[in-house]
């Protein structure tokens, strides 16, 4: 007798942009348990460049799922979790929406590279789809907060479309840190392969100024220790995340230790 | 039909210590259990919690809860003395079986039930006759000196909802008619809330209507629900003097 496997998500708009996304059905979240929820979305560079270390990008996001699905089980804290993944390059995807820690395979996470890297478009996207979200969330009682992690290995090539340039990431953000259903929000700009390129270094340390992304960290090359590195540093900025609701603030930023 | 049980906590401003303990029991006979403790009796925080506990454990009658209360209480340790004193404390029970809410209380609390209208809710005070106006607590059934009880009725809060029976001392009973969702039982710290900035004491109706409704079910629905209810007393400047808790039952048609 076949399995039938009940489709726990649903496809949203945000109303004030349109974006589509999806997430888990809130009515399953209320089933499955847990009265808080962490929003978590990783954004991940895809563009041309990456192809030289894409295994090990690879390796990370694999890695960081499978220990953040870890952290989960011991803690219990697995169905308050809600990771949504998004790949960035001339176009922004989403490779799936919100969605418990469960519900995640790691061997999903597989990369196309090719294209060029749109990052406000990413950032902005994911900030308004965060707040929508979470403000459907917190209709329905459960406390929300969020992490936005963005990968990238570069700076930002500008698109055609006005609506992303620099200033929407910021209104964005400050749209979301302004949302008072939010407990709190974290944006973590991640600098991959950009220590000995103090350009690009230097472009997304103004990036992160500009746009107000809470922290930034870089890494240099990105070998294999440099992939386990960034993968538990994920882990510990979701798990610091998750454990931070209710306090009312952000979780507290944690060292990027490589190598 | 599917039921959901679950239960809430929170100190009030006054207290350094929570003297409220509500829990729920989940499955086939769902049940929940709350307990307020007697500010002026020692370790009452634990005897609440020996309360709750030992209604799931000799739920039958408030006699037995707080015979085994006791026990619990002095086979961790406390001197006879002192756990005679810890169970100064109120016991609401429901549960829900066969189509009903079955509702107990011994001591003061609110009682009700919420329905696609709305919620309805009753102030239960059994005192002690005759004596300074305390709540009836189990404890007293321990006593062969002990007070008589009195039953004083508040039904002055709302429309307690379909199917209500007052008659029985101790007992509510729920028959669970269409369009009734839950039954609740709270604690008595629910009246004491207050306008911080005037310290201007809130209507209890208008507490409650701002709690109400539960909204989706789940195992931790009456969590969320407190959770989001915090958020909104903070909005509108309340607080509350004493401790509340609440625990409730959901049943849903599938």
């Amino acid at each position: 007798m076949p399995r039938i496997r009940l489709d726990h998500k649903e496809k949203l708009t945000t109303p004030a942009s349109s974006y589509s996304y999806s997430a888990a059905r809130i009515e399953h979240l209320a089933e499955v348990g847990g009265a808080d929820q962490t929003l978590v979305t990783i954004l991940s560079d895809v563009s041309f460049s990456v192809e030289e270390f894409k295994a090990e990008m690879e390796r990370c996001l694999r890695g960081a799922v499978t220990g953040i699905q870890r952290w989960g089980k011991a803690s219990g804290r697995d169905n308050s979790v809600l990771l949504r993944w998004v790949t960035f390059s001339s176009e922004v995807e989403e490779q799936h929406g919100f969605r418990l820690l469960s519900e995640c395979d790691p061997a999903d996470y597989r990369l196309e590279v090719g294209g060029t890297t749109h990052l406000y478009e990413a950032a902005t996207k994911a900030n308004e789809v965060t707040g929508h979200y979470g403000q459907r969330l917190a209709e329905e009682d459960f406390r929300v907060n969020a992490l936005t992690i963005a990968i990238t290995d570069g700076q930002e090539y500008p698109g055609t479309d006005p609506k992303f340039r620099l200033a929407g990431v910021t209104a964005s953000f400050e749209a979301l840190r302004g949302q008072e259903e939010l407990d709190s929000h974290c944006g973590i700009l991640v600098g991959v392969n950009v220590e000995g390129n103090p350009g690009i270094r230097k472009w997304l340390a103004d990036f992160e100024t500009a746009a107000r992304w809470d922290h930034m960290v870089t890494t240099g090359d990105f070998g294999e220790g440099t992939a386990t590195d960034l993968a538990d540093f994920i882990v510990s900025s979701i798990s610091s995340t998750s454990a931070a609701i209710g306090s009312g603030g952000a979780s507290q930023s944690i060292p990027l230790t490589v190598g | 039909m599917k039921t959901w049980a679950d239960a809430a906590f929170r100190i009030g401003s006054s207290h350094e210590v929570c003297e409220d303990y509500a829990m729920a029991r989940t499955g086939n006979r769902p049940a929940v259990a709350l307990s307020d403790g007697c500010s002026g009796a020692e370790n009452t925080d634990l005897g609440a919690r020996a309360l709750v506990l030992a209604s799931f454990q000799s739920g039958d009658t408030f006699y037995g809860c707080a015979l085994r209360a006791e026990s619990i209480l002095t086979f961790s340790g406390m001197e006879f003395k002192k756990a005679e004193e810890a169970i100064l404390a109120t016991l609401l029970t429901c549960a829900y079986g066969d189509g009903k809410f079955f509702v107990k209380a011994c001591g003061d609390g609110l009682v009700g039930c919420q329905d696609a209208a709305g919620w309805g809710a009753v102030t239960l005070s059994p005192q002690v006759v005759n004596g300074s106006e305390r709540p009836y607590y189990p404890a007293y059934l321990l006593r062969h000196d002990g007070p008589r009880f009195g039953m004083h009725w508040q039904p002055s809060l709302g429309d307690p909802g379909p199917g209500l029976d007052l008659d029985r001392p101790f007992t509510v009973d729920y028959a669970r008619q269409p369009g009734v969702s839950h039954a609740f039982i709270a604690s008595d710290g629910w009246t004491t809330f207050y306008e911080v900035a005037a310290r201007k004491p809130v209507p209890v109706s208008e507490v409650l209507d701002e709690f109400f409704p539960f909204k989706l079910g789940g195992p931790a629905f009456v969590r969320r629900r407190m959770s989001a209810f915090k958020r909104r007393c903070a909005k509108l400047g309340w607080d509350h003097y004493d401790d509340i808790s609440i625990a409730a039952i959901r049943t849903e048609d599938e």
